[in-house]
């Protein structure tokens, strides 16, 4: 009887131990909030990148559904179609002109801002044909952006304009293709971002003509935020915050290590390690906050050239409240 | 360990042993299989690689023959001849124009090869693109700057372009273009097709599935290393990811053919891959695998012989249990038959169980059993002898003792009325023979007391109790002050341990020995006792140090037999039984005696006691 009980006891043991290593290997991580985001995958994108990599997402509660889009106009129709629930990277024209239309705060509602360019931190330049060896060399020639109605497009059209170059052709060609367009001579330049930018100069695409994003005619410039559906900012404040939270923490994270978040970009994009290196970061505020005086200063350059019909008041672009609550936990 | 029982030690030794046995063939085994499957994947990976590199050699081919072929057709000669270079209109267009849309919505839609198709004069300005949406895309229409033309020219030859950006999707693209000539052979015209790149990166995946949903995948690049179709992600081609960074990449780009273990620099993955150029483009062919995914069989071989190892651990576990059982229980009866026989019961035997080693230890054990209760019966033999002997011995000299003291008793009385009566008729001479008889019977009374008493410690029991020593100690110095009362004497007495002993004994034990000292230190002008004790493993060194007349160390051992005396009666009184009664007592303790000294310079007297087993002293 009593052999009986140590066999008994012995394989419940084992049993147990099975059990308990089995438990442990596959122990799924908390998640409460499931977040669909509409990602431009750029180098704006970055903390976001550095959220999924490096788990924040998980840690603090949220499952990412990820949709890409060609660029920040398209990821703001999704998010105000209520087709993704947050666009981490959407450019400040198109939240200017999405004002402009009414849809803010009714639509979409940008949370906070991502980053900012200054000369330290330039973020849009134009990449010219090797033949191009001055601003006026552009007179009547064809240059790229991404879209007509973009930041880069504004960008490149308020320098030409300060430079005396009337007589330009823009030609939408996407961002990865730019470089190509202007070494095989499709267009004599075009406005590019990073990592673009770095991957054309070393390819031999072209040359970098000069910044016109933390150059003239935007030294500086907010320049994308974190923007929510109207609907997911009201009704999952506890969502919106958590991704709020992961935000910062990503953010923070990127200011102490940006060769390391440079590597997690050159992964996300598929970057040859050669242009990860070289990549110029964004400036990323450790807050999150938006720069109101920024915003009103950016205003009538774009009226200027007819991107804004009118100026709008820092205070009715977004809504930092949530913000200021995660904020707040910090302290 | 060796606190751990067979019990436990046997079945964990057991799990141990098969459990470092599996686990080292399981590794074994599985660097084998790993070594094989990877061979294997490389082998398939070149063998996929030479089928992809194939197919999309034959993929250009007919891109470049259909491109050529309908060249030469009289739709696209007539419709090149006029759209002569210079002109601005086309003579007759609405005639040929729809036959030459025809032709070519034709060859887009039965083909698939192409994106689109183009006519450009010789002088490279576009007048016929289909599908016709694209011709108001087209964001130049004068191609002449494109490399691809100014090769075309030079060469009046077919041309494949590197990956560009088309001026007409303003999407990457490869380009197929022939030189379009009239009966006389001048170039009259260049005839072009766009390749369709995701048709390209759908080569070599079945028809209904689609790109990227295998794990192996094939990818071209141009000779600068950007991708131009990639089985396993169309997004690589629509940004012409810049592969030259990879190391399969880059040997296909030097002209070699091989296979390679490497980490991509892109996505940071381990990776198996076969390389080889593209016949004459000088762009590269490679067929990719991930190194995860090339192992997963292995992965999973290991899991699943993770848990069969496991599983076997824990049945040779439970079998070690068994066996240890088997195994310890003649064992156990051993201990237990031992642990009898060591309680004194000799007639204990073991059952003899089974031939093997354990069955002849207990063979051997009740012979060892059966000689020791010999052993015995003889020895409980002895002791009855001795032990009568003794008897008779102490009753001996017991009523010796007891006997003689009455005539020693008359004696004395008689010598006394002898010294009162007749004290005065007696010479001075009787006088001193009465006095020297009256010293003598007291003499005897004394060694006859002293021999009484050690009689009767021999006969005596030990009755142990817990003793502060130190309390004992004051006691006897107390009783000896009048011993030495006038006398000046040093006392360095050390704090003594307790002890388990028993009282009275002790008692005389450091009476004796104090006595001692006390006595042989009367010469010494500075008399010095020092009292103390050392603690050696279980036993304690007692010690009386005195520097009083010492002794001739070669007299030592005779130091503490009975009537042993090292000096005379006259120097120091005394009958020699003090020290023999000291070491009866600390025998009987389980203790040992001895003594050191110098002559005239002092002496030593060392006796020992056990700790009791819980330690204590």
């Amino acid at each position: 009887m009593s052999k009986l009980k140590e066999l008994l006891t012995m394989t419940f043991t084992g049993l147990i131990a099975l059990v308990l290593i089995s438990a442990c290997t596959s122990s799924e991580p908390r998640q409460k909030f499931t977040l669909r985001v509409g990602i431009f995958p750029v180098l704006d994108a970055l903390p976001y990148f550095v959220m999924k990599e490096r788990e924040l997402a998980e840690k603090y509660g949220i499952a990412f559904e990820e949709s890409a889009y060609p660029g920040g106009a398209a990821v703001l129709d999704a998010l105000s179609a209520g087709k993704a629930d947050v666009g981490p990277t959407i450019g400040t024209v198109p939240v200017l002109t999405a004002a402009e239309r009414g849809m803010i705060p009714d639509k979409i509602i940008p949370a906070a801002a991502n980053d900012f360019a200054d000369p330290e931190h330039p973020g849009m330049a134009v990449l010219a044909d090797n033949s191009i060896n001055g601003w006026r060399d552009l007179d009547g020639k064809q240059i790229a952006v991404n879209a007509k109605n973009s930041i880069t497009a504004a960008a490149l059209i308020g320098r030409l304009k300060r430079e005396g170059v009337r007589n330009c052709t823009l030609v939408e060609i996407e961002f990865p293709n730019m470089g190509l367009a202007v070494a095989g001579g499709n267009v004599a330049a075009a406005g590019l971002m990073e990592p673009f930018l770095s991957q054309s100069l070393l390819r031999g695409d072209g040359k970098l003509l000069d910044w016109v994003i933390g150059g003239p005619p935007f030294e500086r410039f907010e320049y994308t935020m974190v923007v929510f559906n109207a609907d997911i900012y009201r009704k999952r404040p506890a969502a919106v915050k958590a991704f709020l939270r992961a935000y910062l923490k990503a953010v923070s994270w990127i200011r102490q290590h940006p060769d390391e978040a440079r590597l997690i970009l050159g992964r996300a994009l598929n970057l040859n390690p050669d242009v990860t290196r070289q990549i110029k970061l964004l400036r990323f505020t450790s807050d999150g906050r938006n720069d109101p005086a920024l915003l009103e200063s950016m205003q009538p350059l774009l009226i200027d050239i007819g991107m804004l019909k009118k100026r709008i008041p820092a205070g009715q672009l977004y809504d930092e409240k949530l913000l200021g609550e995660v904020l707040s936990e910090r302290r | 360990m060796s606190k751990m029982r067979l019990s436990v030690k046997l079945p964990l030794l057991t799990i141990v042993s098969a459990g470092v046995t599996i686990v080292l063939i399981i590794l074994l085994a599985l660097l084998l299989i790993r070594h094989t499957v990877k061979e294997t994947e490389t082998a398939a990976l070149a063998n996929s690689l030479r089928g992809y590199e194939s197919a999309i050699d034959f993929f250009l081919d007919e891109a470049r023959s259909v491109i050529e072929i309908t060249a030469q057709g009289k739709r696209i000669i007539e419709y090149s001849a006029a759209f002569p270079a210079g002109a601005s209109t086309a003579a007759g267009r609405s005639a040929v124009d729809r036959d030459m849309r025809d032709l070519s919505q034709s060859i887009l839609k039965n083909s698939r090869l192409f994106e689109y198709l183009m006519l450009a004069n010789a002088e490279g300005v576009v007048y016929m693109i289909e599908p016709q949406r694209l011709h108001k895309a087209l964001s130049r229409k004068d191609l002449a700057f494109a490399s691809w033309y100014k090769k075309l020219i030079e060469s009046g030859r077919t041309v494949t372009s590197d990956l560009h950006i088309s001026t007409a999707t303003q999407r990457p693209t490869v380009v197929v273009a022939t030189p379009v000539r009239d009966r006389r052979g001048r170039i009259i015209g260049i005839w072009a097709g766009g390749i369709n790149l995701t048709t390209l990166s759908h080569i070599g995946i079945p028809e209904e599935l689609p790109v990227g949903t295998s794990n192996r995948y094939g990818q071209v690049t141009d000779s600068r290393g950007l991708i131009i179709a990639h089985q396993g992600n169309l997004q690589y081609v629509r940004e012409q990811t810049d592969f030259s960074s990879v190391p399969v990449i880059q040997a296909a780009l030097r002209r070699e053919t091989g296979t390679m273990q490497y980490i991509s620099p892109i996505d940071g993955r381990d990776k198996l891959g076969a390389y080889m150029p593209l016949s004459d483009t000088g762009w590269s062919v490679t067929y990719v695998e991930p190194l995860s995914v090339a192992l997963s069989p292995v992965y999973a071989l290991t899991r699943n012989i993770g848990w069969i190892g496991a599983l076997a651990v824990i049945v040779m576990g439970l079998g070690g249990v068994v066996i240890a059982r088997q195994v310890i229980k003649p064992l156990e009866r051993l201990k237990n038959g031992a642990v009898t026989i060591g309680a004194g019961d000799l007639t204990q035997r073991i059952e003899k169980a089974g031939t093997d080693e354990i069955g002849d230890l207990a063979a051997e054990f009740n012979r060892m059993a059966e000689s020791l209760s010999e052993k015995d019966l003889q020895l409980r033999n002895y002791i009855n002898r001795l032990e009568n002997a003794n008897k008779e011995l102490e009753a001996f000299s017991y009523t010796v003792s007891h006997d003689l003291r009455a005539p020693l008793r008359h004696i004395n009385g008689f010598v006394e009325l002898l010294t009162n009566r007749f004290r005065e008729a007696l010479p001075e001479k009787g006088v001193h023979y009465l006095d020297a008889i009256a010293d003598s019977a007291r003499q005897m009374a004394a060694l006859i007391d002293d021999l009484l008493q050690f009689s009767r410690s021999g006969r005596l029991e030990v009755q142990k109790i817990h003793l502060d020593m130190n309390h004992l100690l004051r006691e006897v110095l107390e009783s000896l002050k009048t011993e030495y009362a006038g006398r000046s004497i040093e006392w360095v007495v050390a704090k003594l341990p307790p002890v388990f002993g028993d009282r009275a004994m002790l008692r005389q034990v450091w009476f004796n020995l104090l006595h001692n000292a006390v006595k042989f230190t009367r010469k010494t002008d500075k008399a010095r006792v020092e009292i103390g004790c050392r603690e050696e493993g279980m036993e304690l060194f007692f010690f009386v140090r005195d520097n009083g007349v010492g002794f001739d160390m070669q007299y030592a051992h005779k130091l503490f037999g009975v009537f042993q005396r090292l000096h005379a009666t006259d120097d120091f009184e005394g009958t020699g039984i003090g020290l023999a009664h000291v070491r009866r007592i600390i025998a009987k303790h389980g203790g040992r005696t001895w003594a050191e000294a110098v002559l005239n310079q002092g002496a030593v007297f060392y006796f020992t006691l056990l700790k009791d087993k819980e330690g204590r002293q």
